[in-house]
């Protein structure tokens, strides 16, 4: 008796496990897809998933597995797995899109576009172009960049040092920074600009009138290049930024945050950190970056979402990519903070200034620095990624140690990007 | 001789016997169950060394990215080591690693291998500090160095403070980051070698020591003339795996200075093995550069391993039996 219920049991739970088993398979068979979405920056992880909850809302047949891998891995296992066949299926592309292009990785999206009537014209120009590889884009933008100034405007009252003026010009800036070095404490600093070459002084060499590279050659020993290093090493040897030599381990956001930085260059990516940081709100003000004989300008670059050539579910992958760049998508995103939005949309816009509305001006800023900005010079020519560790350790590090001229230092940085450009 | 021909005289064989294995008996079959234990390791070595080994001198002749087949390049890469300057770098940086941190582990492992001979209050205290790198991350470890020296906000500097000097900037000149990074090497090495020095001195027989101490020796003069002289093959040993094992150094500089970064302090800890990293996942198409780099880097350790070797019997003493 004992026996046969033991077996009865056995049987019933067996049936039981079968049938959900079944069950599970029925509503697997029915047309669910799962895809993978790899990114890398931490800070964009819950404006990504907001609007990846908002997609699987509309496609209930499509699961997303958002995988957020740190900045310096994502590359290394973004190679590994594409380079044996696998990976995700959408993911994240920057400058070194053409090398996956080259290799064959990325699926070409252009009929994908043109099936969807999907208008480009909705993305900043210079960000698609940059995804326009061999005849084909492979890339639909979400976000770019763009550098502003950040001033904390509790430090400045405490001082009682006048803050920056959203017109104001690179005199004025020195002039403050000056006076707040004057006031503050030693180990304070009043000052951060970007010193590397590729942000820093790129950037203030366009704003001079000059380019770093022009018909494929390094360009940077034309007068507005050596006059570019000169300032910002000025700014070093006046004591207004800290020592280059110093700064390997230096944090302008967190410096910002606890008050030993009063204003520092932030890029667009970084905003948010200041956002979410405790303090009150109009701690932080932001205003476009210092002209230079009436201009201003700033490196940008933009992140596009691609897709894997081995995706085995490319037309859901393909409607991912469609949703996170669109304009809902793009205005979910940019609810998280972080990112400013590719998209042209006000909407978008005004959702990444509204989640970041602690920062007071931060709308003006980013309008007047937005159309001003030209592509990073590894944006544009990504075959100077591979000479930029050089130039930071070999020529940047002893220029800013004084041992080295600026006439001097503009020709070893033409030298070594002619090198790379080969 | 005489023991052999005795054996042979008496009809025995002194070699086993060589009878070939019958199919299906129990000792083909033992055997084939003793070889099948062996497949998952042989295996792992084949793939995972040997075809490792071979596929990376192959790629060291060609020009290769992450993706697509490979391109013959002939001996391209092997030119471009002869005029890269960032691997006179590397080069540089990993021998004064090396210059630095072994005598400091010897010096360090030694120190702590003859206090743990004495007993005192507290020794066991003593001895799980020595062990301790042994057993903790070494990136917990790296991390936890690396905000003590931070320049702005590090205990270091603030100790420095504290007692009027300047702050240095660990990070931001060659010498803050030999001595960092020579530091970090030391404590995270130190341990094993320790252990293996405190068991090499209890092979030291005591009737040595206690000789020397009728003949009037005192410690230092019993330490230099017979702990010293008779620890040299575990000395030898220490010297040369701490040597092999600096030589590869990546992870303290890798986590000190990220590559991300771009810092303009990247050359002072750049190593051979973080610029093979570099190369290979980093940078982009470097892969059969980098494979020349890392078999640069196999000819360094050969070499020094050669010159140890060498110097071994000139300056180890195996005893009387060795």
């Amino acid at each position: 008796m004992f026996t046969t219920s033991r077996r009865n049991i056995m049987l019933g739970t067996a049936a039981l496990a079968f049938s959900s088993l079944a069950t599970i398979n029925s509503a697997w068979s029915a047309g669910d897809v799962n895809l993978s979405l790899m990114i890398w920056d931490p800070a964009q992880k819950a404006g990504v998933q907001k609007a990846i909850d908002a997609f699987q809302a509309e496609n209930p047949n499509i699961k997303i597995s958002l995988v957020q891998v740190p900045p310096d891995q994502y590359y290394t296992k973004l190679d590994a797995s594409l380079g044996a066949g696998e990976g995700p299926d959408v993911m994240w592309q920057s400058s070194k899109a053409s090398y996956y292009v080259d290799g064959g990785a990325l699926e070409p999206l252009t009929n994908y576009i043109k099936n969807d009537n999907l208008s480009l014209d909705a993305y900043n120009k210079k960000i698609v172009d940059l995804y326009h590889l061999d005849g084909e884009q492979y890339g639909v933008p979400k976000d770019m960049d763009a550098w502003t100034f950040v001033y904390n405007a509790e430090k400045f009252k405490k001082l009682g040092v006048e803050p920056p003026k959203p017109d104001w010009a690179w005199d004025d800036m020195v002039r403050i920074a000056k006076e707040v070095k004057a006031k503050q404490t030693a180990t304070d600093v009043p000052l951060y600009y970007n010193f590397s070459f590729n942000n820093g002084v790129a950037s203030l060499t366009h704003a001079l009138g000059g380019k770093v590279i022009d018909g494929n050659k390094g360009v940077m020993s034309s007068a507005a290049g050596i006059k570019a290093l000169e300032m910002i090493k000025g700014l070093q040897d006046d004591g207004l930024i800290l020592k280059v030599s110093d700064s390997s381990d230096f944090n302008p956001v967190t410096s910002l945050i606890s008050g030993k930085l009063a204003m520092a260059a932030i890029p667009s990516w970084n905003l948010s950190l200041l956002s979410k940081a405790d303090l009150p709100d109009g701690t932080f003000q932001v205003i476009r970056m210092p002209s230079v004989n009436g201009s201003w300008t700033t490196d940008t670059n933009g992140l596009v979402y691609v897709m894997n050539v081995n995706s085995k579910h490319k037309d859901e992958s393909w409607k991912l990519i469609k949703f996170m760049t669109s304009e809902k998508g793009a205005v979910l995103h940019a609810e998280g903070g972080a990112g400013l939005p590719a998209n042209n949309s006000k909407a978008a816009l005004a959702a990444f200034v509204k989640a970041n509305e602690k920062l007071g001006g931060l709308e003006a800023a980013l309008l007047n620095t937005i159309d001003k900005s030209y592509l990073r010079t590894t944006t544009q020519y990504p075959k100077t990624l591979t000479a930029m560790p050089k130039i930071s350790a070999s020529v940047m590090g002893p220029f800013y140690a004084g041992t080295v001229s600026a006439a001097d230092t503009a020709k070893k940085l033409d030298d070594l990007l002619n090198e790379a450009l080969r | 001789m005489t023991s052999t021909s005795t054996l042979r005289l008496n009809g025995a064989d002194p070699t086993p016997s060589r009878r070939p294995l019958r199919l299906g008996s129990l000792k083909w079959r033992q055997a084939t169950i003793g070889y099948l234990f062996l497949v998952p390791l042989i295996a792992g070595l084949l793939i995972f060394r040997f075809y490792a080994f071979g596929y990376n001198i192959w790629l060291s002749f060609t020009k290769a990215g992450a993706f697509g087949p490979p391109r013959f390049v002939g001996l391209d890469n092997y030119r471009r080591l002869l005029d890269d300057s960032q691997l006179v770098i590397a080069l540089y940086n990993t021998v004064k690693f090396a210059a630095i941190a072994v005598p400091g582990v010897v010096v360090v492992s030694l120190l702590c291998a003859l206090l743990m001979q004495y007993r005192f209050r507290g020794e066991s205290v003593f001895r799980a500090i020595v062990f301790l790198p042994a057993v903790c991350l070494p990136t917990a470890i790296i991390l936890v160095f690396g905000w003590l020296f931070q320049t702005q906000y590090g205990l270091v500097n603030a100790a420095f403070h504290s007692v009027g000097a300047e702050p240095m900037s660990w990070f931001g000149s060659e010498t803050g980051v030999t001595a960092v990074v020579s530091i970090i090497v030391v404590y995270l090495s130190f341990s094993v070698p320790a252990i293996i020095l405190y068991a090499g001195m209890q092979d030291i027989p005591s009737d040595v020591y206690e000789a020397a101490m009728l003949d009037g020796a005192g410690p230092v003069r019993r330490f230099f003339s017979i702990t010293l002289p008779l620890l040299t093959p575990s000395l030898f040993f220490v010297i040369l795996t701490s040597t092999i094992g600096i030589l590869k150094l990546f992870d303290a500089v890798y986590l000190l200075l990220p590559p991300v970064d771009h810092s303009v302090s990247t050359n002072y800890g750049l190593t051979l093995v973080y610029y093979y990293y570099y190369l290979a996942f980093v940078d982009a198409g470097q892969r059969g550069y980098a494979a020349a780099v890392s078999l640069f880097l196999l000819l360094l350790i050969l070499g020094v391993s050669i010159v140890l070797l060498r110097l071994q019997r000139r300056f180890v003493h195996y005893g009387e039996d060795g």
